[in-house]
């Protein structure tokens, strides 16, 4: 989460709270009538974290005590947290702004990537939905003898997975990190980036097949045409929220794939209704 | 008045804008204020030009959110519910062709759907 917000080299958690300035930024929900809530409080250059669960360790912030289940800071990246049962085990965010990091990480862990024989697959899926045929990755010397992870093709050639487009390299490195890490949580941001029609109708397949799995995926976007794939495909288990954050509240609403094509037949496009909907 | 392309990708919405720009008017607006009222285009094209130069000519600061349905002339009627579900408070204007039908006819058949539709003029 911090890669996605860190600016040169100006890093750390200060863009959770409106305008850096406010001390406290709060996320509330109901499920199933029972309030959560996630909430940080900051005491610079702490952040202190805490949940509607009051797991965590008590500490003083300002003449407030409080029970924190971890520690963020304003200005650097390093997160000590107490205890994981508070939160979600094994969520997996992905971004096109995190493929590169996705890249050191398949890197690092080539040995046991390689041989659970997801390489193949994800790259016999990729052939299908572009004009090169390939039929695995490889991680091998390039110029100067320096790694790089190739899609090897068909005739035996090799190219390297940052001269492809970027729409197959999202689509490869996400379905890769994806089968190694398995997460509960699916969470990816601007889903539709880089990704041709084709693409998108793949995703939505799998995501569809993930949340028949008993996984959550949780998806942003600004194309209309994707959300009403994704939610198209996914049927009644898929759910559309049209969300925006104005002056530091954020403010969602639920909506039907039906209410969205309704609007659209009416000539309202849902991403611009906002002083009609929320 | 200003205008608030509810699809700021449909072609009334370019319109609006190439004729705005044309004439350095400032028609449309971006910002996400309340709107006192909704405006139908039920024919397009040259509609919206007009809209766009009625709004000029009404200068003011209420903002109207304007709309073109998929379907056309009459047809537009059946999505008022759809508009009457999201529109909190303010007027819906529908912009329709006369073409050769006498303005009564027109006025019961919009009568007749808007009832068939449980609204009533």
């Amino acid at each position: 989460m911090h890669l996605m917000h860190e600016t040169l080299n100006s890093e750390g958690y200060a863009f959770l709270f409106n305008r850096y300035a406010s001390k406290e930024a709060r996320v509330e929900c109901k499920v199933d009538g029972e309030e959560y809530f996630l909430q940080f409080i900051r005491d610079d250059p702490h952040i202190y974290v805490s949940t509607s669960k009051g797991i965590g360790w008590q500490t003083k912030v300002g003449n407030k005590e409080i029970v924190c289940v971890g520690e963020l800071y304003t200005e650097k990246k390093h997160i000590p947290f107490s205890t994981q049962k508070a939160l979600i085990n094994n969520t997996f965010l992905l971004s096109s702004s995190l493929i590169r990091l996705g890249y050191n990480y398949l890197n690092n862990n080539w040995a046991l990537i390689v041989n659970l024989g997801v390489c193949k697959r994800v790259a016999e899926e990729v052939s299908a939905l572009s004009n090169e045929k390939y039929t695995d990755l490889t991680i091998e010397p390039f110029l100067g003898g320096r790694l790089s992870i190739n899609a090897y093709t068909r005739d035996g050639y090799r190219i390297r997975l940052g001269d492809l487009g970027e729409g197959v390299q999202n689509y490869i490195v996400a379905r890769v990190l994806y089968e190694i890490a398995e997460p509960e949580v699916f969470l990816w941001d601007d889903v539709e980036a880089h990704f041709n029609p084709k693409m998108l109708l793949s995703i939505s397949e799998w995501f569809s097949n993930v949340v028949d799995k008993g996984k959550q995926v949780i998806l942003t976007t600004h194309s209309l045409e994707a959300a009403r794939m994704i939610a198209g495909i996914g049927g009644e288990k898929a759910k559309i929220y049209l969300t925006s954050l104005n002056n530091g509240v954020f403010k969602a609403k639920e909506l039907t794939l039906k209410e969205v094509e309704d609007l659209l037949k009416a000539g309202i496009d849902v991403r611009v209704a906002e002083p009609l909907l929320l | 008045m200003k205008l608030y392309p509810l699809s700021p990708t449909s072609k009334p919405a370019v319109n609006i804008e190439r004729i705005s720009r044309k004439f350095r008017l400032k028609i449309l607006t971006p910002e996400h204020t309340p709107l006192a009222g909704i405006i139908v285009l039920a024919d397009g094209t040259p509609d919206d030009y007009v809209v766009a130069l009625l709004s000029y000519r009404l200068n003011g600061e209420k903002v109207l959110g304007v709309v073109k349905p998929e379907e056309k002339r009459l047809g537009v009627f059946n999505i008022i519910p759809t508009i009457l579900n999201v529109l909190r408070e303010g007027k819906i204007a529908v912009l329709i062709d006369q073409e050769n039908e006498d303005l009564n006819t027109i006025f019961s058949e919009v009568s007749r759907r808007l009832s068939g539709i449980g609204t009533i003029i």
